[in-house]
């Protein structure tokens, strides 16, 4: 593959981000997270929109009750600089490109449509189990705890199990 | 099969192994003079018998209360959930297994706290954590909570509070129906974090 | 000894940067690796790419060892990590969720940022999406709050679970992962080659 001479050798990236998850919890104490800064975006609009209904409600009420503003989090913080570092490491190697990308057998259409619906389904899932890949599965993982484990095995066997059906969208 | 991959795995299987191993024996640094002086005079160890009833009567599963007298006292009287280990067994290694539990809070305690910081400062050397003692000991615990005193009509609103606190203690802790003022239940606590300095409260 | 912020010898009010500088590292490597492309990632489930098994499993494996050395060296205060707290059923039934969601979109969040970050307009469509997902559990919230808080196990750990020791659950887990990794570079070759 001639473009995967440009990305690391994954087991490289997987030590390099093993260690980062190592050096996080060594200095802060937590893991990783990366659905975590939705939340806080989601709380924070729906406080400036509609902040009664916020109050009231038994969901956004829980991260605005301190006074706090909801977006000053260690996972908000920790996203934008997702954000930076992914923008550096694809300027470094050229792959800074607008585009939609979808597999020959279907319409851009389609594939934007199916993205929005993951979109959705993730979001939901993510606060449902309280965590996504990164924060449930993987740093979960990382401490064994259980939670991770469990996550892991529901994201990946419903996504293997599922596969089947979805095939005509990717290959 | 490439070679560096083999490598690479056979790498990752003994540390695993070497896990094992370290596991079975744990490296626990020894705690040095100086720090152990420093931590004498913090007194950052004393927790005080209002706050141990508090955390007994919440059911804080984080308290492990360890008596440290000698089996004939402890057979007599020992407070809720706590295991005897007589300080002259304290270095055996039955006794230094029960350290080894996570997220526990070890709190010493004696008649007085002449044992309890006796048995502190002995395994604090040895490099353990989350070592506390029990300020006052049976006697101050008796005093404070057992058979709260009355304050004295001048003394101020905090004085009175810390009384009803310790009249709910009592009775929880006596089955004893003593007179209560006032049906005022314990304040919530939230089970948190500890911060590293703590003023101790109460007196005795 | 660490953790360095929760005991005091890094100011707390350094959390932020690092938080940042964290995220920083984290985005390049996830892009770097190749988790910026949706038809990478779900090559994984097809077999025409595997990163998502590989990335995945050496992260979790690398700091897992890392941090029960560290435990066991004594350099690290377990009780003072964060561990995630058990609720069986909602995990179980977020995953499910985020399962097909991954099948769908190609993207997970953290994938999505870095996708959007280098012009992915499906990926920002995806992050979008999980913009309205939160909302919408927020709003049905108290119909879901009985089967979110069902079964909570605390702090369990997978290990005592299974009533192995962290160690030896390490050892099999690293075999398992191993025999993986073999088994998807088989599974690579053979499958019919697909241009992304």
């Amino acid at each position: 593959m001639d473009r995967s001479k440009k990305y690391w050798n994954p087991y490289f990236g997987g030590m390099m981000l093993g260690l980062l998850l190592l050096l996080s919890m060594y200095i802060t104490g937590r893991g990783l997270g990366a659905s975590g800064a939705v939340k806080s975006t989601v709380v924070t609009a729906v406080d400036v929109v509609a902040p009664k209904h916020a109050e009231n409600s038994t969901f956004y009420s829980r991260f605005l009750s301190d006074g706090k503003n909801p977006l000053n989090e260690w996972l908000v913080f920790e996203a934008i600089g997702l954000i930076a570092g992914a923008f550096l490491s694809g300027a470094l190697a050229g792959r800074l490109k607008l585009k939609v990308e979808h597999s020959p057998k279907i319409t851009t259409k389609t594939r934007l449509i199916m993205a929005s619906l993951g979109g959705i389904a993730f979001g939901f899932g993510s606060q449902v189990a309280r965590g996504c890949t990164s924060g449930a599965a993987l740093s979960g993982m990382a401490t064994l705890a259980l939670a991770g484990f469990i996550a892991m095995m529901a994201i990946f066997g419903t996504a293997f199990a599922s596969a089947y059906f979805f095939r005509k969208f990717w290959i | 099969m490439n070679k560096t991959y083999i490598i690479l795995a056979s790498v990752l299987v003994m540390l695993g192994v070497g896990l094992v191993f370290l596991e079975a024996n744990p490296n626990i640094k020894e705690v040095s003079p100086e720090k152990l002086l420093s931590e004498l005079n913090e007194n950052t160890r004393y927790t005080s018998t209002d706050e141990l009833a508090k955390r007994i009567i919440e059911g804080d599963p984080s308290v492990q209360l360890i008596d440290v007298r000698h089996k004939a006292e402890a057979e007599k009287f020992m407070l809720q959930g706590a295991i005897n280990i007589p300080l002259a067994d304290l270095l055996k290694e039955e006794s230094l297994a029960i350290f080894d539990q996570d997220g526990k809070d070890f709190i010493f305690y004696s008649n007085n706290d002449i044992l309890a910081n006796q048995a502190w400062t002995v395994t604090r050397r040895l490099g353990l954590m989350h070592l506390h003692v029990l300020k006052g000991g049976l006697n101050c615990w008796a005093e404070t909570i057992l058979l709260p005193k009355i304050p004295a009509p001048t003394e101020s609103q905090d004085a009175f509070d810390l009384y009803q606190a310790r009249l709910g203690a009592s009775q929880f802790f006596t089955g004893a129906s003593l007179e209560v003022k006032s049906s005022q239940p314990l304040e919530k606590v939230n089970l948190t974090r500890k911060a590293k300095t703590k003023k101790v409260e109460g007196g005795c | 000894m660490g953790p360095l912020i929760p005991l005091n010898i890094i100011d707390p009010s350094w959390n932020y940067v690092i938080a940042l500088v964290i995220g920083l590292f984290f985005g390049f490597i996830l892009e770097s690796s190749g988790f910026s492309s949706s038809r990478k990632m779900a090559g994984v489930f097809y077999g025409y790419d595997f990163i998502v098994l590989k990335v995945f499993f050496t992260a979790a494996i690398t700091s897992a060892v890392g941090l029960f050395y560290f435990k066991y060296l004594g350099w690290i205060d377990m009780s003072l990590i964060y561990i995630n707290p058990t609720f069986v059923t909602s995990t179980i039934v977020g995953g499910v969720i985020m399962g097909l969601g991954f099948v769908m979109g190609g993207y997970c969040p953290g994938t999505s940022y870095c996708s959007a970050a280098i012009g992915k307009l499906d990926a920002m469509i995806f992050s979008v999406g999980m913009l309205v997902g939160v909302f919408i559990f927020g709003e049905f919230y108290p119909l879901l709050e009985e089967m979110y808080m069902a079964i909570p196990l605390g702090d369990a750990m997978v290990y005592d679970a299974l009533g192995i020791s962290a160690g030896w659950f390490l050892v099999i887990l690293i075999v398992v992962a191993v025999g993986a990794f073999y088994v998807a570079s088989l599974v690579q070759e053979k499958v019919k080659e697909v241009d992304y």
